[in-house]
């Protein structure tokens, strides 16, 4: 009777293989794109960055497909293991994404090489500069983020104060939420993104009059587009051109999208100060 | 005093009557026993005088009020009135014994002063207990757990919880069916003395008759939901 | 802010598509996989122990932890979802299939020896159409919870509705994140109605698989994306923690016991409540039906949808981790502390009632302390469960070892991810073994005492684990756990189909006794087996 289950069992593991070989190799047709959740990863959301992708479309010759995956990790991992094409990732999920899968940098908008933090708080917590944060309740963005966390701790650290024994450290996950969480007074402070902080007081979702901002890093790199080490380079400089074709009045409804007005060439050299900094910070 | 006049006893949906025209006066301090095979309708009959069972014609009188008629509150002053003594002793056992015993003060008490009693027990309260336990002779239980108790010693607590009650008529449900003869006689003395003593009617359904004779006023034999007198009372 | 518009609720039609699609295509990677296992340990077939035993000890990973981890190797989506329901599953179908099978009228290995036949061959004539109804009621069962799970797995971004979910709350469009959470309630509703219909004409059941077989055809590239899964698993390897999280880990572990034991504290204060305003025989029947809809609409949404609501609008930390325990819980105790206190025994009920006491005294004097014993059990098992509940909401925000497992994982610290993953299983293992202890313990000092007419109330608490730690017992109304396989019940067609399997199996060996059907009683225990001649 054991020789009939390892009939049975082979004769499984036979079907599997017919059929896993049977499966055509995945089609490459189209151009799969992702773009950090900092809006919330949603069906919806894509639905509303339709004007980008009919743009790139467009201007590649190629269908494209645009991802929004639920977190930084996810999208690293998707570029590697060949799920997206390109990303569009933050300053710190870029530096791991090269170390891990030596993505290429494409483009990125003109404010990501000047990109600042903002350390918010409620309109009258009485806190006017980073030392008043001592032991107060304080709010990250992810915690791979480089606006939400990564810069913000570096300052932090600058000003004398360790987060991890001189404050309450929370890590609410986005910016939006960062925003929220000061906003409603579950902590005392927060930081994030500054143009993300610009598009929720624009567009209504924080009261204006119940937070202020009360310190602006210095400039630092932030966001930038990067491919896949293996896509083609054709594909590459494809989709380059077509950021960097974008021009102000007549583009503005996907520079709207995308929060920039122009965008330029990036570059692997201009993060040293930022992996410095990472390294430092044991956060790569 | 309880008065019991054709009494009929209908579950819906039932062919025959559980109980079919019974008629019985039961004074004051004296005791009667029901006696009758299983499936008789005694319990039927026992449950019907405090309303635990709705009766399909007849009236039940206790103490001159008609029971059929009573609702709620009034209902429940009756049940106060009546303590019962069910077939398995039914006592909670979960709950410590003085608790079980005091459950017979349920009725004159109200709903927090009894939740109260669960948690913190009074010094008062529970010097009532266990003069109750000590009528029937195992006031030294009085703080058991009540999974604990033997056979014989779950019915005098029910018992006690009866005494507690201050009732004007016990319904003794075959109280010692589940015990040994000899345990069994000394349970039917201790029920139909202290009943004597403390002036209240007793009914107690038997399954045998034996020692019947010696304890009871009265004896009736019910059968097929119909009553038969054995013994009548002396007056 | 979006507006509710129909183009919002058609644009969920693909991520629940996708929720639906990942259940269905795990469900039937598990019965592919979990069953011919199942029979391999329930035929004694070599290895069947060490089968068995992984199959236990794979289902204490929690699914949200297998979700991360399936996120990590296989990439965003649905494939990731399949993936780590696929395992959790496998789990669990293999291993109570294997108790079922054990279970079967003629137990397996003394029909082998009987019959002579192979393993494979009594299976498929023997064993499985004799325990079908029973195999189709639990396969219901795991699919509810595999519903359920499909939508929290979304929740770390393995796709669907829970993806949308998180999405949402994050954007901080609570109208939409409102909307979401009724279809999402409305969905769990759906295919527990569906699995009534499936028990009653199991044919419907193969839509499912039908659902399975497209999900896993659409999303076969990244399942077979494996050489980047072995690459990044080599990354976890070895497990190690760094000198500061090592010193951080009591405080994360503290934290998660705190998050399980508070929050099924609260559970069962809530189901206390709530349970006594719920029973039959405490309240009237209208007040009975309202709350109980108050209940299922508790239970119907998982811990972690509590738990994303929570972090909201009470912020990140412990306190939305154990409101979200909470309210989960209290909405599955409410209802089995319900049903235990309509279990009562009557008659200490009635007697108590007699003595004129009031609706109150009577409930306080006899139906909880009757109910205690049963009360404790269901509370127990809800501990059980809530360790791994606790563990799971620490990664959407609510703190402990949980949410120190997602941010190694987001900052792709792979090896203490793999530490934590491995941290959280042995927890809940030991967790497990302790209520298996404490249980047996309750049981057995039980025994020695005299007792008379509960053994209706306790035959019903005495459910064990492994059908309650499946799913954590919100799936359903409970119709599994109230007529479980194993304790008897059988619908008249069962019984009927299942006496034919017998004969057939009679006649088809000459070596067993005519009489042998007699000889095995149903018998519905696992536990010790008397041997064929």
């Amino acid at each position: 009777m054991e020789r009939t289950l390892t009939r049975g069992t082979a004769l499984v593991l036979f079907g599997a293989g017919a059929v896993a070989a049977a499966l055509p190799a995945r089609a490459a047709a189209s151009l799969r794109v992702g773009m950090i959740p900092d809006a919330g990863a949603t069906q919806v959301s894509i639905d509303e960055k339709a004007p980008l992708r009919d743009y790139l479309s467009a201007k590649i010759g190629r269908p494209v497909e645009l991802v929004i995956p639920t977190n930084y990790n996810a999208t690293v991992e998707a570029l590697g293991n060949g799920s997206l094409d390109f990303a569009y990732l933050g300053g710190l999920t870029y530096l791991k994404a090269r170390q891990a899968y030596g993505v290429m940098p494409l483009v990125q908008r003109i404010s990501d090489r000047q990109f600042h933090s903002l350390f918010i708080t409620q309109t009258g917590s009485g806190i006017e500069k980073l030392t008043d944060l001592r032991g107060k309740r304080f709010a990250f963005g992810d915690v791979a983020s480089t606006s939400g966390h990564l810069m913000p701790d570096y300052a932090l650290r600058g000003a004398g104060i360790d987060p991890d024994k001189d404050m309450t450290v929370r890590y609410t996950g986005n910016h939006p939420a960062t925003a929220k969480a000061v906003e409603s007074g579950t902590v005392d402070a927060g930081a994030l993104d500054e143009s993300v902080f610009k598009a929720l007081l624009d567009g209504g979702q924080i009261d204006k009059t119940k937070v202020r901002v009360f310190f602006t890093t210095p400039p630092f790199v932030d966001y930038v587009w990067a491919a896949r080490k293996d896509v083609p380079a054709a594909d590459q400089t494809a989709l380059a051109n077509a950021f960097l074709a974008l021009k102000s009045p007549a583009d503005d409804k996907i520079l709207t999208i995308l929060r920039g007005t122009s965008f330029v060439r990036a570059d692997d050299a201009e993060y040293a100060t930022l992996r410095k900094i990472a390294l430092q910070l044991k956060l790569l | 005093m309880i008065v019991l006049d054709e009494v009929v006893v209908r579950y819906p949906g039932a062919q025959r009557p559980a109980v079919d025209g019974a008629s019985l006066l039961v004074k004051t301090g004296e005791s009667v026993a029901l006696v009758g095979p299983s499936g008789s309708g005694k319990t039927t009959l026992l449950r019907a005088i405090n309303r635990l069972v709705p009766i399909t014609s007849g009236t039940i009188l206790v103490d001159g009020v008609a029971v059929e008629s009573l609702q709620d509150k009034a209902l429940r002053a009756l049940r106060t009135r009546l303590a019962m003594i069910a077939q398995h002793h039914d006592l909670v056992d979960r709950l410590r014994v003085h608790q079980n015993v005091m459950a017979g003060a349920l009725g004159r008490w109200s709903s927090l002063h009894a939740l109260r009693y669960l948690a913190f027990p009074l010094r008062g309260e529970l010097d009532e207990a266990r003069n109750a336990l000590a009528r029937v002779g195992i006031a030294e239980k009085l703080r058991a757990p009540t999974s604990a108790l033997s056979g014989g010693e779950r019915q005098r607590v029910a018992i006690a919880r009866a005494l507690v009650q201050q009732p004007h008529a016990i319904l003794a449900d075959e109280p010692i069916a589940s015990l040994d003869p000899e345990l069994a006689e000394q349970i039917v003395a201790l029920l139909t003395t202290l009943a004597k003593e403390s002036g209240i009617a007793l009914i107690c359904s038997l399954h045998q008759v034996q020692f019947a004779d010696r304890y009871f006023d009265q004896i009736v034999r019910l059968e097929g939901g119909r009553l038969e007198r054995l013994k009548s009372s002396v007056a | 802010m979006t507006q509710l518009s129909p183009h919002f609720f058609g644009s969920l039609l693909v991520p629940v598509g996708q929720t639906i699609g990942m259940a269905c295509a795990g469900m039937l990677l598990a019965l592919v996989i979990g069953i011919p296992l199942a029979i391999a340990v329930a035929t004694r077939a070599p290895g069947a122990r060490a089968i068995a035993a992984g199959l236990s000890a794979l289902r204490a990973i929690p699914d949200l932890t297998l979700a991360i981890l399936a996120v990590v190797l296989l990439g965003l989506g649905p494939a990731a979802g399949i993936a780590a329901l696929a395992v959790f599953y496998t789990a669990m179908v293999g291993k109570v299939s294997a108790e079922l099978l054990l279970a079967a009228p003629v137990p397996p290995v003394d029909a082998l020896r009987a019959t002579g036949s192979g393993r494979v061959g009594l299976a498929t004539f023997g064993l499985i159409p004799a325990m079908l109804p029973d195999l189709l009621s639990f396969g219901m069962y795991a699919f509810e919870c595999a519903m359920r799970a499909s939508i929290i797995v979304g929740a770390v971004g393995a796709g669907g509705i829970g993806t949308e979910l998180v999405g949402a709350i994050n954007a901080l469009d609570y109208a939409r994140a409102a909307a979401i959470i009724v279809v999402l309630v409305a969905l769990i509703a759906a295919v527990d109605t569906f699995g009534i219909a499936v028990r009653r004409y199991p044919r419907t059941g193969f839509v499912l698989l039908a659902i399975g077989v497209l999900t896993l055809w659409i999303d076969r590239p990244q399942l077979f994306a494996l050489s980047h899964a072995f690459v990044t698993f080599a990354k976890m390897l070895p497990p190690q923690l760094s000198l500061p999280e090592l010193g951080a880990l009591p405080r994360l572990l503290w934290e998660t016991a705190a998050i399980a034991v508070v929050g099924t504290a609260l559970g069962a204060l809530l189901g206390f409540a709530f349970g006594l305003v719920c029973a039959r025989n405490i309240v009237p029947f209208a007040v009975v039906a309202l709350v109980r809809r108050v209940l299922d609409t508790a239970r119907a949404i998982p811990e972690v949808v509590w738990g994303l609501i929570l972090v909201v609008s009470v912020g990140i930390g412990p306190l939305a981790g154990i409101l979200a325990l909470g309210l989960h819980s209290g909405g599955v105790l409410g209802k089995l502390y319900a049903e235990a206190f309509e279990n009562v025994d009557r008659p200490p009920v009635l007697s108590i009632a007699a003595t004129g006491a009031s609706k109150l005294s009577t409930v306080g004097f006899a139906i909880v302390p009757l109910a205690w014993r049963t009360l404790g059990v269901h509370t127990l098992f809800r501990l059980e469960w809530n360790v791994r509940a606790a563990a799971v909401v620490g990664m959407i925000g609510a703190g402990g070892i949980g949410q120190a497992l997602f941010l190694s994982q987001q900052l792709f610290f792979y090896k203490a991810m793999a530490a934590y993953v491995l941290i959280t299983w042995a927890i809940v293992l030991a967790f497990d073994a302790f209520g298996e202890r404490a249980r047996a313990a309750r049981l057995s000092a039980e025994g020695g005492r005299p007792r008379r007419r509960s053994g209706r109330t306790r035959a019903r608490s005495r459910t064990r684990s492994s059908d309650r730690s499946l799913c954590d017992g919100s799936a359903g109304t409970g119709r599994f756990r109230e007529r479980p396989p194993f304790e008897g019940r059988a619908a008249p067609s069962a019984s009927a189909r299942r006496s034919g399997a017998r004969k057939s199996r009679r006649s088809a060996s000459r070596s067993m006794p005519p009489n042998a059907s007699a000889r095995y009683p149903s018998r519905r225990r696992t536990s010790p087996v008397p041997r064929a001649p």
